[in-house]
């Protein structure tokens, strides 16, 4: 592409279809960007926009924005209502027992797999790639009766424990690769110098990992907050379950909740990954990276 | 800092030189390796093994969900399963589901991969959306897309009717139900083929490229021979992995149509479902689960065995 | 301060000896470097010593104390590794203080501690900064700065400069030397560059294949290498070796390198080989150049490496092609030369064990 400048006679019966060819390219890659962009923002654009508008604003017809007559904030104080705001309460607490349990137990993993040499690693190491294979609806359907049995249907740490095996098959495969990363004379140079094998693991070892760290939290967030399956099976009380299948009870059950509102609380809940989607795709593509080994 | 003289404390050779039970040695790497392993295997094993196993014995028993006497009944729930109408029916549905959001994801996903890859500019709103697409929760979509094509109020809706594409509740519509739930499924789930590709993309050395052009190969050739033969790997793992997942999916479904308009949508994940929940037959339900169960296991050893991912898809 | 001695050390892996049987004294403020090629079994020993590694036998003892159970964080070691090790999440000043923290020291004691190593090592203005903000050089002076915050019992180094360049090497060569000396403990160095291990050591350990070779100061292991391996692997160009037979004329022995022959007298050492086959090595400056072909050793010149203040000559002869230090204005010009060995800087060896007899 350099080419085109030059202005010797060599290159110019190359020069026009050349740059034919350069223009389709560009059209083909920035036609291509933008239909794409269309087609994965219009529905965040459609349920955000809509958020704003009030009940009447929505029946009146379709608009691309709302007007100054059907403006509105209020639609947001749903997550104030009792039975929404408990939904979302629940999201939070098993959101964050599941990220909790990866990152640790992800780090002890890892770590082991890193740095000891035990009978039978890879093989286990390979076992654990079947972890791909779990599928929610297939283990959720006899966990139910076992929950059943020992207490633990309508239980946090149940739903934890389910969502926790889910994402952990991929974190302890990023936190291996990661760790095998990191120079074992780090932590001889502590041990040198008096530390014992858990604190040089404290002190060297773990504060390096955060970028492993980071991309677990975001990935065991995403399998936790938005988790129907499990939760819809497992947490079939309305004053247990997280909000996926609550949202999801509500929608169908209640006739005076408007779409405003589902729009409204949709981009709430949206939020977080959005977020983390802008401010944090380096490390998850590093994640992806070494999921791909 | 002298020596530290303090008597070694002889219980530390146990977790130096590690110990021996019979014939068995246990060496340190051993015990320590195992310990680390053992909070994700005891988690397997509640999650996974357990509840497979479990399953496997309730299929063989008439469990009615409300009543917790079981009756033994032998094979007769597979027996049955495999004479009923809508279990071969959802078979056929769930494969039509299967390759059809898969082929989409694959076609898109790439395609999105290959278009940020080469942005200059914008890539960062592009693979923000890739990225929002992947993590937003699933239950977000099927709002978002259950509001847009709602027939009162929806965007899309209204756009279909006035082209004529369709008329009334498109996810009410027997015969296009099916379509609109794979492309709705293949907007939210194109994103980890997208993601997966990119990764495999951004880890090919530039100086290949270079070395590429220096001996005057067009970018259509570039693409041909370098960058085609390095994501094929990556590729096939992504088909495999969509292919196992979206056969299993059952959240995106169920939370369109239910399975409707009548059985139009039912795949053998919402029959499993059904089956347990709303018709209370809780064996019959773990008899179709432990059917999905053997088509993973069979996949997933196959993948294993044939794939070998760890290999194909090194750079 | 102590001794360390090491004695009878053998370390397997498997069926792989990696150390054999190895026993050394290193003194009170000795500074000894532990050279051989790759492989040779050198890092292992240090890692065994350091307590990096179990031994399979032998004792490891600093004094009287007997320290082969002891692990790592107890026997009070300083260490620097080859790819030193810095940890990347702390400040220079974090990483230098982190052994006293792990004592437990006060913050005031921490403080001084890393001030007064950082002034030996001139490092006072980079403490704030961060070990990937420094240069290679830096780096070195901040790992060594790390280890001698406390009074270690002993000295490690472990190849800490195989991954710099020439320059830097020779500016903290006389650093570390320095260091070792003001921290005054036994210190242990290995090194697979024999110019290092020259130009540093109080004595040399050479290595080879898991056994040691020959201990001795610089000069000795130079002038009086005690096997083959040894005369090959100290001192630059390599010795040159002959195949050679050995006669008795008359009560005195003759040497027969080739068509050229030396006589050397009566030598009891070397009544064995009476019609039999030595080994000699000569080193390359002790080959002198002689315009007669019929002199000596008859070899056809093929090219020189001009140095500036010396030349290294390549010659091709019916022994195999050899390298003489020819003076700085030496040209061969490929034409026919003599090569004269000195009598009196040739070492005869052994030609199956390799060790010297003369």
């Amino acid at each position: 592409m350099s080419t085109e400048r030059d202005s010797d006679t060599f290159g110019r019966s190359f020069r026009i279809s050349h740059t034919y060819r350069s223009v389709a390219y560009k059209l083909g890659l920035y036609g291509s960007a933008a239909v794409l962009v269309a087609i994965l923002g219009f529905p965040i654009y459609w349920m955000a926009q809509n958020a704003f508008k009030t009940r009447l604003g929505i029946q009146e017809g379709i608009t691309f924005l709302p007007s100054a007559e059907t403006f509105t904030v209020e639609q947001f104080e749903i997550i104030f209502n009792p039975t929404v705001g408990r939904y979302l309460l629940n999201s939070f607490i098993v959101t964050a027992g599941v990220v909790i349990t990866v990152i640790v137990v992800s780090l002890i993993a890892g770590y082991g797999l890193a740095r000891f040499d035990y009978k039978h690693k890879v093989k286990t190491a390979r076992f654990l790639l079947l972890g791909y294979m779990f599928s929610p609806i297939v283990l959720a359907i006899p966990l139910y009766l076992i929950w059943d049995t020992l207490g633990l249907l309508n239980r946090y740490v149940g739903l934890i424990l389910a969502l926790s095996a889910v994402s952990m098959p991929f974190a302890v495969w990023l936190m291996w690769k990661y760790i095998q990363t990191i120079p074992e004379s780090m932590e001889e140079s502590a041990w040198v110098a008096g530390a014992s094998r858990w604190r040089g693991f404290r002190d060297v070892i773990v504060p390096q990992t955060k970028p492993a760290m980071i991309a677990n939290s975001v990935f065991a967030f995403a399998i936790a907050w938005g988790d129907f399956t499990f939760a819809h099976i497992l947490m079939p009380d309305n004053e247990a379950t997280t909000f996926p299948p609550g949202i999801f009870r509500l929608f169908h059950s209640s006739w005076e909740t408007g779409w405003a509102e589902f729009m409204a609380v949709s981009l709430l809940v949206s939020l977080p990954p959005l977020l983390f989607a802008f401010f944090l795709q380096s490390y998850l593509l590093q994640g992806f990276k070494i999921r791909a080994l | 800092m002298a020596i530290d003289t303090e008597p070694v404390d002889r219980s530390r050779r146990f977790f130096e030189d590690g110990f021996s039970i019979g014939r068995f040695e246990i060496t340190s790497d051993d015990f320590w390796g195992w310990l680390t392993i053992l909070p994700v295997l005891a988690l397997y094993t509640l999650i996974a093994l357990i509840p497979i196993g479990f399953a496997i014995l309730a299929s063989l028993h008439n469990v009615p969900l409300l009543n917790p006497e079981w009756e033994f009944v032998g094979l007769s729930n597979y027996v049955e399963v495999f004479q009923l109408d809508r279990f071969w029916g959802s078979m056929w549905r769930g494969g039509v589901f299967m390759v059809g959001s898969t082929i989409i994801q694959l076609a898109v996903g790439v395609w999105m991969a290959l278009v940020i890859n080469k942005l200059t500019r914008g890539s960062r709103l592009l693979s923000t959306l890739v990225f929002t697409s992947y993590l937003i929760p699933t239950i977000i979509v099927t709002m978002m897309f259950l509001f847009m094509l709602d027939p009162y109020d929806g965007v899309l809706h209204a756009a279909g009717v006035r082209l004529g594409i369709w008329e009334g509740f498109l996810l009410g519509n027997t015969s296009l139900s099916m379509g609109a739930v794979i492309l709705i499924s293949s907007w939210k789930f194109s994103a980890f083929v997208t993601l997966f590709t990119l990764a495999q993309l951004q880890s090919i050395p530039d100086r290949f490229y270079e070395a590429a052009k220096v001996s005057g190969a067009t970018t259509w050739e570039m693409f041909r021979d370098i960058t085609l033969p390095r994501i094929f790997g990556a590729i096939l793992v992504v088909i495999f992995l969509r292919a196992v997942f979206m056969f299993n999916k059952y959240d995106i479904i169920w939370q369109l149509t239910q399975g409707g308009p009548g059985s139009a949508t039912t795949t053998m994940p919402i029959l499993a479902y059904t089956e347990t929940f709303d018709a209370n037959a809780y064996g019959l339900g773990n008899a179709v689960a432990i059917v999905m169960f053997l088509f993973l296991l069979v996949s997933g050893i196959l993948y294993l065995k044939y794939a070998n991912p760890s290999q194909e898809v090194q750079t | 301060m102590v001794d360390v001695t090491i004695e009878n050390l053998t370390k397997e892996f498997g069926q792989l000896v990696a150390v054999d049987d190895f026993s050394l004294t290193i003194e009170d403020g000795e500074f000894i470097t532990l050279v051989g090629p790759s492989g040779c079994g050198k890092t292992t020993t240090l890692r065994c010593v350091a307590g990096l590694e179990s031994s399979t036998s032998g004792q490891i003892k600093f004094g009287d104390h007997d320290v082969t159970d002891y692990p790592v964080q107890q026997r009070g070691i300083a260490l620097l590794f080859q790819d030193i090790a810095l940890y990347p999440h702390m400040s220079v000043r974090e990483n230098m203080a982190y052994p006293l923290k792990l004592e437990g020291a006060s913050k005031e004691k921490r403080n001084d501690r890393v001030r007064e190593a950082a002034e030996m090592l001139q490092i006072t203005d980079q403490l704030d900064k961060y070990p990937n903000e420094l240069s290679g050089g830096q780096q070195q002076r901040v790992a060594l700065g790390r280890s001698i915050v406390r009074q270690p019992t002993m000295f490690l180094f472990d190849e800490p400069m195989s991954d710099l360049d020439a320059k830097l090497k020779h500016e903290l060569r006389p650093l570390f030397a320095e260091v070792t000396e003001k921290v005054g403990c036994p210190t242990m160095y290995v090194t697979h560059d024999q110019e290092e291990a020259m130009t540093m050591s109080d004595r040399i350990a050479v290595m080879n294949d898991g056994e040691l070779e020959q201990v001795g100061t610089p000069n000795e292991v130079y002038n009086e290498p005690e096997t083959a391996f040894v005369g090959e692997f100290i001192g630059r160009p390599n010795m040159e070796f002959f195949d050679a037979s050995v006669s008795r004329r008359n009560g005195s022995l003759d040497i027969d390198i080739g068509d050229a022959t030396y006589e050397i007298g009566a030598n009891q050492a070397l009544d064995q080989y009476d019609g039999g086959n030595v080994r000699i090595g000569i080193r390359p400056q002790d080959i002198t150049v002689v315009e007669d072909p019929d002199d000596g050793l008859t070899a056809d010149h093929v090219f020189d490496e001009t140095l500036g203040d010396q030349t290294h000559s390549q010659f091709e002869t019916p022994l195999g092609r050899i390298t003489v230090v020819t003076p700085p204005q030496f040209r061969g010009n490929e034409s026919q030369y003599g090569l004269q060995l000195e009598p009196d800087y040739m070492k005869t060896f052994d030609p199956d064990s390799g060790l010297r007899v003369d």
